[in-house]
């Protein structure tokens, strides 16, 4: 894997090669950098194409280190597997879409999209996590942790080995005084000052289940997801 | 049997008042057969009506078998009309849609009784006169003598005491008439009283009384030629 | 029931004088159940697709008319089926499912049939989970300010909502939503007159418009259109006929009636090119005929209470006056007045009932007749009617025979001996 990250970098940064890469290498390598991309497709360079490529460009420019993006036709080969993927040749054009290092889908704009549209589709590691799993139709629990306390709530852990819910979910933890994590703290709008744990659960594709304090039992956990109507455990799955 | 204690029937008519019936005393026993006779209009209606407890008089008491029958309900005085007194009209007056069984039967059906008992009664009755193959016949498909027969059994099937007879024979040949007087005669006999209106000599001469009316006065009559019964009556 | 027999039996051995009152009862009786049945099956047929469908709008292109929703792909017109991704990324409040759908004619076995190409549930899922990020956030502002669609509508999930019950999953729940749970590109489902005529089981190989389809199952009888179509997935169907990406209408369900007002209001702002209209729309014509039917039906009640009246009056003056000399034989031997004005009521009683009946059969048979060839659906004559029609016959029957009887009971049986 490694070999390979060197290999794309390295020829991506070779000229004349940079170019040749399709738009869905380019991507992948953005994401093995550790940048966020912003795939913009369109079908006509018109004038809303323009203004939708000149904003995207500003914003990367500003900050090459963290973003890169690539625009798209829906009707060039080159572009296919990202059309395809993103069924773009159906969608009204022209569009973003904002991706996340680990691939989550950050934001989604048709027509035109602001500056504090791409700043917000750039995400912490954990809260890109977090939407990851969301997209793959996981329950996620969330333990937000006190500085220097990374210790996981008994609830959530026993949460985690039912046999029933268990597979159903996903967890995810940040921690305050990680500095790469502020932002998901401010985000999910918790204390970076907390004493201790605080768990939200969130169901799939967007839906926040609630907040619950580190003494919360893997009972009352269990109930509030099941409870939800957005379960897709056995159990729910079943109606029962 | 029946009796009419002063019994007047006054009709007021235009300001005057008529006299339909004049203060008429009248005992019949069983066996008694009159015959009443006189004009027209001079009556007779009125007393059949008010001997068959048809017509309330404007005076008087008729009291039949001990019931007064005017001071008695509307309900009751059917019942007894009903039961008692039978009725043979001179147009038969049988129902034009009934068969022949089923107007003899009519007056038991009045007031229940099962259907076997009056249809066992209606067609012995029938038999008796000679009717035993029409019983399924509507008055129209039936003769005039065939149908005062049927009339005639209607009359008796109940079993009255008192038949009270309008001009019985005026629409039959010799011989139905003679086989209608025969049967009244024989009604007499079972000792039932008979009132029989009638302008046929020959019928009034079958009673044993005669009673002559005009303008509404009864009196008690000699002999049949002296009243002139062929001629005077219209 | 003695003097009943009496009765039947004069009446129907002596038809003629009571046929034409008959007729007019029976006639009129017909008329008010008629128009009776066919708006109450109107209206319950209104209200039904108000509760399955109230909470749901269509778009369609801008110039189609419309009449009967279910067909509301049949119009041959399109739209671009980007409009069905505008509405998932404009994230509108209270949208729970999205189908858009085109529908073109193929052969099948030499005969016609149309191939719908409708997009699964799963790809909607898909489409609204690319704004998770959005959603979550939005979802815990909200959370925090009280407001959102959770608060306001209990139960209710919008497109948040993606749990995926056996039941939404099967293709059971086809009947009550319409919507497929999961369909691969090379295959259709056949719904039930199309599985019946050719014999579909599932597991067979068709050919349509030039691509083989495999038939992945048998839709269950949906009472509508969908029984004589196939569903293919709208992509691979838009490949096969060369339409391109459109399609003909969007149905856009909602979660509830609540919000139904506001999605059309929303929906018309986002597509301005589109027609967006809802179930109250569409059966606006309808109830306006019903409320039409219904007053049609009041005027017929009025004019049976009238003309069936005046007929069974007339009818039963006559009788009175032509039996004259009948009654009176009766009452002279020995039937009560009561009696003779209880057979005169009798009669007419019975020629309400009869009236009633004849009205009541000839009214069902034509609602039915005029529902199947005219209307397009079943019209039933319910209990309620049918009680409705006898009562008035009788009530106006046994009313309007009251002075006749009346009279008869007041004759005088003395008219029997008259000839006097």
């Amino acid at each position: 894997m490694r070999i390979e990250l060197w290999t794309v970098t390295l020829l991506l940064s070779l000229p004349g090669l940079a170019s040749a890469a399709t738009p869905g290498e380019r991507v992948e390598a953005a994401a093995a950098s550790g940048k966020h991309s912003y795939v913009m497709f369109y079908r006509s360079d018109d004038d809303r194409t323009q203004s939708m490529a000149e904003t995207i460009e500003g914003f990367v420019s500003q900050r090459p280190d963290e973003t890169s993006w690539v625009k798209v036709n829906v009707t060039d080969s080159a572009g296919k597997d990202l059309v395809e993927r993103f069924k773009a040749s159906r969608l009204p054009l022209p569009a973003v879409f904002g991706l996340a290092p680990n691939g989550a889908i950050t934001f989604v704009r048709k027509l035109a999209v602001d500056t504090d549209t791409l700043e917000g589709g750039i995400v912490t590691p954990q809260c890109s996590a977090m939407v990851e799993a969301l997209q793959r139709q996981k329950v996620t629990v969330v333990c937000f942790h006190p500085s220097g306390s990374p210790a996981i709530p008994k609830g959530v852990q026993a949460l985690a080995r039912d046999r029933n819910l268990g597979p159903q979910l996903s967890f995810v933890s940040a921690i305050a005084d990680d500095p790469a994590e502020a932002r998901f703290f401010q985000r999910m709008r918790v204390e970076r000052d907390i004493t201790s744990p605080a768990v939200l659960v969130f169901a799939p594709p967007g839906s926040f289940i609630g907040r619950f304090p580190a003494n919360v039992s893997s009972a009352t956990l269990a109930k509030a997801i099941h409870g939800s109507g957005k379960c897709n455990c056995k159990k729910c799955r079943h109606g029962n | 049997m029946i009796s009419l204690d002063q019994v007047e029937k006054r009709y007021e008519q235009g300001g005057a008042v008529v006299h339909a019936l004049r203060s008429t005393t009248l005992d019949l026993r069983g066996g008694d057969f009159v015959a009443v006779v006189g004009p027209s209009g001079s009556g007779k209606s009125t007393l059949l009506s008010v001997l068959g407890a048809m017509l309330n008089p404007s005076a008087g008491r008729v009291v039949l078998d001990g019931t007064s029958v005017y001071e008695i309900g509307v309900a009751e005085r059917a019942r007894v009309r009903n039961e008692r007194i039978g009725f043979v009209f001179q147009n038969f007056n049988l129902v034009p849609w009934m068969t022949a069984l089923e107007n003899v039967e009519l007056p038991l059906r009045l007031y229940g009784g099962s259907r076997a008992e009056r249809r066992g009664r209606a067609l012995e009755l029938l038999e008796h006169f000679g009717l035993a193959d029409r019983v399924g016949h509507r008055p129209s498909e039936l003769s005039a003598g065939q149908q005062q027969r049927v009339a005639l059994a209607r009359t008796l099937v109940t079993r009255p005491t008192l038949v009270l007879a309008d001009e019985p024979t005026g629409n039959l040949d010799p011989a139905s008439r003679n086989l209608v007087l025969q049967t009244l005669t024989d009604f007499r006999d079972d000792d039932r009283a008979i009132v029989l209106v009638t302008h046929d000599p020959a019928v009034s001469r079958a009673a044993d009384r005669i009673l002559t009316i005009s303008d509404g006065l009864l009196e008690e009559s000699k002999a049949a030629s002296e009243i002139g019964l062929a001629s005077d009556v219209a | 029931m003695r003097l009943f027999g009496m009765v039947w039996s004069e009446m129907v051995r002596r038809p003629g004088p009571s046929a034409a009152a008959l007729v007019v009862v029976a006639f009129g009786v017909a008329a008010l159940v008629a128009v009776e049945s066919v708006a109450t099956s109107s209206e319950k047929r209104v209200a039904g697709q108000m509760r399955t469908l109230g909470a749901n709008v269509l778009v369609l292109p801008a110039e189609t008319t419309l009449q009967d929703y279910y067909a509301a792909d049949s119009h041959g017109e399109s739209l671009p089926e980007e409009y069905a991704s505008r509405i998932t990324m404009a994230q509108l409040k209270g949208v729970e499912e999205l189908s858009p759908r085109l529908s073109v004619e193929c052969e099948l076995d030499e005969s016609s049939v149309v191939l719908t190409g409708v997009l699964p549930r799963q790809e909607f899922y898909e489409q609204s989970a690319w704004q998770s990020f959005d959603l979550l956030t939005a979802d815990i502002d909200s959370f925090e300010t009280g407001g959102g669609l959770g608060r306001k509508h209990e139960g209710c999930c919008g497109r948040t909502c993606q749990l995926t019950t056996e039941e939404k999953r099967s293709l059971a729940s086809y009947a009550k939503t319409r919507i497929v749970h999961e369909l691969d590109r090379d295959s259709v489902l056949v719904g039930a007159d199309v599985a019946e005529e050719h014999g579909f089981a599932g597991g067979e190989t068709v050919r349509l418009l030039g691509a083989d389809f495999r038939v992945a199952g048998v839709l269950p009888r949906t009472g509508t259109v969908d029984d004589a179509r196939l569903l293919g997935h709208l992509h691979r169907v838009q490949e096969v006929s060369d339409s391109g990406p459109v399609v003909n209408v969007i149905e856009v369900m909602g979660c509830c009636d609540a919000m139904a007002a506001d999605l059309v209001g929303d929906l018309k702002d986002l597509l301005p090119g589109a027609r967006v209209v809802t179930i109250a729309n569409l059966v606006e014509a309808q109830v306006t005929v019903n409320g039409l039917m219904k007053r049609l039906s009041y005027v017929l009640f009025a004019v049976l209470v009238v003309l069936g009246g005046a007929s069974v009056a007339s009818v039963m003056f006559a009788n009175v006056s032509e039996r004259r000399r009948e009654l009176g034989t009766l009452m002279a031997l020995g039937a009560t007045p009561s009696t003779v004005g209880r057979m005169v009521i009798l009669k007419a009683a019975t020629l309400g009932v009869a009236g009633a009946v004849l009205g009541v059969g000839l009214g069902a048979v034509s609602a039915y007749a005029v529902g199947l060839r005219y209307l397009g659906f079943t019209v039933s004559t319910p209990p309620a009617i049918v009680l409705t029609g006898f009562g008035t016959a009788l009530l106006v029957a046994v009313v309007a025979s009251y002075v006749p009887a009346r009279r008869a009971a007041r004759l005088d049986p003395c008219t029997c001996l008259q000839e006097l």
